[in-house]
């Protein structure tokens, strides 16, 4: 085959491979509260998913593509747990309670010491795998999809009636894997407040009224499937524009010596390696002379250090130059 | 602009003038009122070069010619610098005309910054280029690889998408002063226009050319290495031959110049085989 038909040939297999991702992309009617959406921090999105599924938009062909690597991660997540003899049981076994419209698919359950754990499976980037060790850093990461895992872990414990389970994830860069145990009873504040929630969403339902809009959220609002349905007002944090020919000047001078004094810290640090231990030496028509001096130091031990640790905020301040026209 | 032709519309927006305003007018003096408008002007330019520092190349699209800001850095700049929007709206709305039914989104949104606020609309339609088209390759009858443009279902969230978007991007450009900006106004800022992406229309679109890839360069190359090993009375034998011909001057026309398109390379290959 010519090269170039070759590369024509290769083009166009990629097409394809698209418009198959397209083809599969499909939106499902939802007529309870899922289990896999209730920890989304918007109830607007949660009533919009019930009410108005069919305005949902369609998952792009690159979320398809996100979508099928996800099904190999937890394939691969089961082989490896049979591996070390775990194998998984009731995969994809619904349950419901009908008070609240809640239900969910469990990925499985596992068992450990003869009892029976739901165990939820989460293919996640290197980055955020690297900063997620407890539920606190899910619900703090500010990333609807990553907010969403530890509710829905802790309401098939309550559904399933498990006082713990287990959040497995693993790096999609497949460096490495992480089992977070998650016990109930440490997060029934939380599973309580999911349960209103869900409350909550029954009731709009049922009156047809929309929940208010949360505030623009870059993260959230910016990759909801209904924005152009709940079009939400965002309220900008405008910069402070002020008038300082003092301050200017400065920041101007501050700008100017700014690689003078990187480069100061680098020699100097050169400099502080080679004369280590040299006294009374002449170069040029620089002398330079040293001397042992003795430094006061406390070595505590770490137990002792964590005892007094604790978060001290301070203000860190970053200044970059604007480009100038 | 017709209906018909719509991608990008860009209806003029209207100047929201604030009560805070007038009572400005009152207050100041002419004077105080030139300070303040030469302050407003030197911040404008701060803004602009700020916008410009936290976008690049990516979020810019060329589009005959002119820069213009796409959506992924619209947003972006908006979240720096705290542009805000509200009353979001926006109308589906049918239209016939002889060429038939066709659809139209409208969104219409109030945007903010600096106790300014103006409205800005964005729109689409289901004859939106964009979503109307795909490529698709196929052979001709000589068994050649051929480009062949189909038509694609239309998806309606798309287009309803597209002029939400279009909207944000029309309101955060106008409130920021980010319209009719140059490329080598981008450039200062390292954002060259060759690494942005381009849209083409219709007949701009036919005209295009598209560069030919290595492989097929190499490949020509060396069919002209070749040419040039030739001994000296072969290769006169052979320039006799063909100078009078459409081939011998598609060869002289493409070695003059640095670049040979795919088209060129499509000519070539037939002349100097």
């Amino acid at each position: 085959m010519e090269k170039e038909l070759f590369l024509n040939a290769v083009t166009k297999m990629e097409l394809d491979i698209k418009e198959s991702y397209r083809k599969q992309a499909k939106v499902y009617p939802c007529y309870v509260n899922r289990a896999s959406e209730i920890g989304h921090p918007c109830e607007r999105f949660l009533f919009f998913q019930r009410t108005e599924y069919e305005k949902k938009s369609l998952p792009s062909v690159e979320l398809m593509q996100i979508f099928a690597g996800g099904r190999l991660i937890e394939e691969l997540c089961e082989t490896e747990l049979k591996q070390a003899g775990y194998k998984l049981i009731e995969g994809q076994r619904p349950y419901k309670d009908d008070r609240y419209q809640l239900s969910g698919h469990i990925d499985g359950k596992i068992e450990i010491d003869g009892a029976l754990y739901p165990i939820e499976i989460k293919g996640i980037n290197q980055h955020d795998f690297e900063s997620l060790s407890n539920v606190n850093d899910f619900l703090k990461s500010g990333k609807s999809w990553l907010m969403k895992y530890p509710a829905q872990l802790l309401i098939y414990e309550y559904l399933t009636e498990a006082p713990a389970g287990i959040m497995y994830i693993k790096s999609k860069s497949m460096a490495g894997f992480k089992a977070i145990p998650i016990f109930l009873y440490d997060h029934l504040d939380y599973v309580e407040s999911l349960l209103k929630k869900a409350e909550r969403i029954n009731e709009a339902v049922k009156t047809k009224t929309k929940p208010p809009q949360i505030p623009y959220t870059d993260n959230i609002c910016g990759y909801c499937d209904f924005l152009t349905t709940c079009l939400p007002d965002k309220e900008g944090i405008e910069l402070n524009f002020q008038d300082d020919p003092t301050l200017e000047k400065m920041l101007i001078r501050y700008d100017e010596l700014k690689p003078s004094k990187s480069e100061y810290d680098k020699i100097d640090k050169e400099l502080s390696r080679i004369f280590k231990g040299q006294d009374r030496l002449v170069i040029g028509n620089y002398i330079i002379t040293g001397q042992m001096i003795d430094k006061k130091a406390y070595e505590i031990p770490e137990d002792i250090q964590r005892q007094y640790e604790k978060n001290k905020p301070y203000w860190k301040k970053t200044i970059k130059a604007i480009g100038k026209e | 602009m017709s209906e018909e032709s719509l991608s990008i519309i860009e209806n003029e927006p209207k100047e929201i003038v604030s009560s805070s305003m007038f009572e400005m007018l009152e207050k100041y003096s002419d004077t105080e009122l030139e300070k303040l408008f030469e302050r407003r002007s030197n911040i404008l330019k701060v803004v602009r070069s700020l916008a410009l520092k936290n976008t690049n190349p990516a979020d810019w699209i060329d589009q005959q010619g002119k820069p213009y800001l796409a959506s992924s850095g619209a947003e972006k700049v908006a979240a720096e610098l705290g542009v805000s929007w509200r009353e979001i709206r926006g109308v589906r709305t049918e239209k016939k005309d002889a060429k038939g039914e066709y659809y139209a989104y409208e969104f219409k949104g109030v945007f903010s910054f600096m106790n300014r606020s103006i409205e800005a609309v964005g729109t689409c339609n289901s004859r939106d280029q964009f979503f109307q088209y795909f490529n698709e390759y196929q052979k001709d009858e000589n068994g050649n690889s051929i480009k062949v443009r189909k038509v694609k279902p239309i998806d309606e969230d798309n287009i309803k998408k597209a002029s939400y978007t279009n909207c944000l991007v029309n309101g955060i450009t106008r409130i920021l002063g980010l319209r009719n900006l140059t490329w080598a106004e981008l450039e200062k800022h390292g954002i060259r226009m060759a690494a942005s992406q381009k849209v083409e229309y219709g007949k701009d679109k036919e005209k295009k050319s598209y560069p030919a890839s290595k492989a097929q360069t190499d490949y020509i190359n060396n069919l002209l290495r070749n040419f040039a090993e030739l001994a000296e009375k072969d290769r006169h034998d052979m320039v006799e031959r063909v100078k009078t011909s459409d081939q011998a001057k598609t060869i002289i026309e493409c070695l003059k110049k640095e670049g040979v398109t795919l088209d060129e390379a499509g000519k070539l290959f037939e002349a100097v085989k």
